[in-house]
């Protein structure tokens, strides 16, 4: 199949701040045979979602398991329909004839990142398969787009012939990424990235993922119950719980000056508490705030 | 790593090589507490020095474990020793009945795996569509019916009723049929039942999702990650069953009287003609540990992890 899509590196580029992701009224409800027992007691519906997520900005969406934040990502990824509400992408409607394209430009970062690679099929092979599928591209140009997907998530050649057992969770996660890189996407969905890793290899994925939305201009949904991983990387913040959105606003806002109860409790929760928002910086990486106790703000 | 292969393979040889001199001394064991060959073929009425004499030549008068010995050495030499019944070489008697055997089990097996792995497929594909349901009652109706039941219901529609195919026999293709169909009921709902499961789970899995999202079609996802991951499961049932088809037709080939290996087994233990027993069970054996062996190297082609074991 060859998508009408024009291949990468053609997008115009538009001003920041505009929304590229939007939720309006959105409805969904799993049905009843496909509910989990999380979803049974909790959230297997998402009521009235309203969410933007702007262009070349991080937006955090954080909340309890069960809470809706992986079914707002399959929403938003086209893999599942509202049954009301609309969402838009850059401006117009997502309608099924234009989700083929859509696809394209919003690429998913999955958590778990060994199971997101098929277990028998070399790395390269996974890495290449949406350019040849979806591009009728030339093999070298196919090689030189696999060769800087790799090189922009400071993975070497060697891995490309590799089968996913053969490397490391984190080594795994930086190949999902450049696997949605080499689409060159407008906007990156990551579902939970960092929570299948330890904290070191979280601490390298979560400043590829800020590097790579400063020099590429992503856009970034950040789905996570870290709280710590939300404030580091996101400008906006979204809260939802058992499918309602609570608080919705700046990071900021939200985690200094929080309105609900449900908000409160999450913060209080966070371990060694106290995220040190007033004292950002910029600079450093999140290995070193952590321990610090110190977060960024967005550039 | 060669090498750790070559140790893996030599350690599954040997280990068929133990299991094949177990099953032949319980075979030869069992045979002999099942009652005296010679009173079986004799009948009760022989006199004590018939009796003597007849011993004398099978052997039967010599103590249990030279008979014993003077078997395994015999097998080692590749004789399985002179049937009671038929006086021929026991081996010669079972290969002469080993081409419709093979016959009737390669044709209910392709019948099988066709439609079990199709049925599989179409089950774990299209779970809540018409014909995802019908596999999956189709898989239930066919691992709960016996085949001779099947067999006995077949024939009463086929052969009696609608007169179009012969009750029994083994007088072309149309006496196969019959028995074809009845031996591949249980195995294809056997194969379908594991393909659904393999495959539904490779469905659900987030490199299927992941595939998904990249806008990669369904066909090509299924093709070229879903049926290779799910192929593991399905050939090692598919071995099974290759392994134990050659026995495995007993049933069927003694109700529609079909003149192969599972036949004669049934005659022979009648009969205590225990050299032709032990050559089957040594036949059906060996053909299960070669099924095994086919199905490792399977493997090794199948799932490139079990090549590559380093992390």
């Amino acid at each position: 199949m060859t998508s009408s899509i024009e291949p990468p590196h053609v997008y115009t580029a538009r001003a920041s701040s505009e929304p590229i992701l939007e939720l309006r009224n959105v409805d969904f409800c799993y049905p009843a045979a496909r509910r989990s027992a999380a979803e049974v007691l909790g959230g297997s519906r998402l009521h009235k979602i309203n969410m933007i997520v702007r262009r070349g900005k991080a937006h955090g969406l954080i909340g309890e398991s069960g809470s809706g934040k992986s079914t707002i990502a399959k929403l938003l990824l086209g893999l599942t329909a509202p049954q009301s509400g609309q969402i838009f992408f850059d401006g117009e409607l997502l309608r099924p004839d234009r989700l083929a394209a859509f696809r394209l430009r919003v690429q998913p970062v999955f958590q778990s990142p060994l199971d997101a690679l098929d277990p028998i099929t070399p790395i390269g092979k996974q890495i290449i398969a949406p350019l040849l599928v979806n591009f009728n591209m030339k093999s070298s140009e196919c090689q030189a787009r696999l060769a800087a997907a790799i090189s922009a998530v400071g993975l070497s050649g060697e891995i490309l012939g590799k089968l996913p057992h053969q490397i490391s969770g984190g080594q795994a996660q930086r190949v999902n990424i450049a696997r949605a890189l080499i689409l060159d996407p407008e906007v990156l969905i990551c579902d939970e990235p960092v929570s299948a890793l330890d904290m070191t290899v979280q601490a390298q994925i979560l400043n590829l993922l800020s590097d790579l939305r400063e020099s590429r201009g992503l856009s970034l949904l950040f789905i996570s119950h870290d709280i710590r991983s939300v404030a580091y990387l996101c400008s906006e913040i979204t809260v939802l719980k058992r499918g309602s959105i609570v608080e919705s606003g700046s990071r900021d806002e939200v985690l200094l000056d929080p309105k609900t109860d449900y908000m409160k409790s999450l913060l209080e929760a966070v371990p060694n508490s106290g995220l040190g928002l007033e004292t950002a910086s910029p600079s450093k990486p999140f290995s070193r705030q952590i321990g610090r106790r110190d977060l960024p703000a967005e550039g | 790593m060669r090498r750790n292969t070559q140790k893996i393979f030599a350690s599954k040889i040997a280990r068929a090589l133990v299991t094949l001199v177990l099953m032949v001394t319980s075979v030869f064991v069992l045979m002999r507490c099942a009652g005296d060959p010679v009173t079986v073929l004799l009948g009760p009425d022989a006199t004590a020095d018939m009796r003597a004499a007849y011993s004398g030549e099978l052997g039967l008068d010599r103590p249990i474990l030279a008979q014993y010995l003077a078997y395994l050495h015999n097998i080692v030499r590749g004789s399985l020793g002179v049937s009671y019944v038929y006086r021929q070489d026991a081996l010669g008697v079972v290969l002469s009945h080993l081409p419709l055997t093979l016959i009737l089990t390669c044709s209910a097996l392709t019948l099988a795996a066709v439609t079990g792995v199709a049925g599989g497929i179409a089950a774990a594909v299209f779970p809540s569509s018409f014909i995802g349901r019908a596999c999956t009652i189709g898989t239930v109706v066919g691992l709960c019916v016996p085949s001779f039941f099947l067999a006995i219901v077949l024939m009463l529609a086929f052969s009696i009723q609608l007169n179009w195919l012969p009750t029994g026999g083994a007088e072309g293709w149309r006496s196969l049929v019959l028995p074809a169909i009845t031996m591949a009921a249980a195995s294809s709902a056997v194969l379908a039942r594991y393909t659904r499961v393999a495959v539904r789970e490779a469905l659900d899995s987030r490199y299927v999702l992941a595939a998904l999202a990249r806008d990669i079609p369904f066909w090509r996802i299924l093709i070229h990650h879903v049926l290779p991951n799910a192929a593991v499961p399905i050939l090692t049932i598919l071995g099974l069953l290759i392994g134990g088809a050659v026995t495995g037709s007993t049933v069927v080939e003694t109700v529609f009287s079909w003149p192969g290996i599972g036949n004669l087994f049934v005659t022979s233990v009648g009969n205590r003609d225990v050299p032709v027993v032990q050559a089957i069970v040594l036949l059906a054996g060996t053909a299960m540990i070669m099924t095994n062996l086919a199905v490792d190297l399977g493997y090794t082609w199948l799932d490139p992890r079990s090549k590559s074991s380093e992390t």
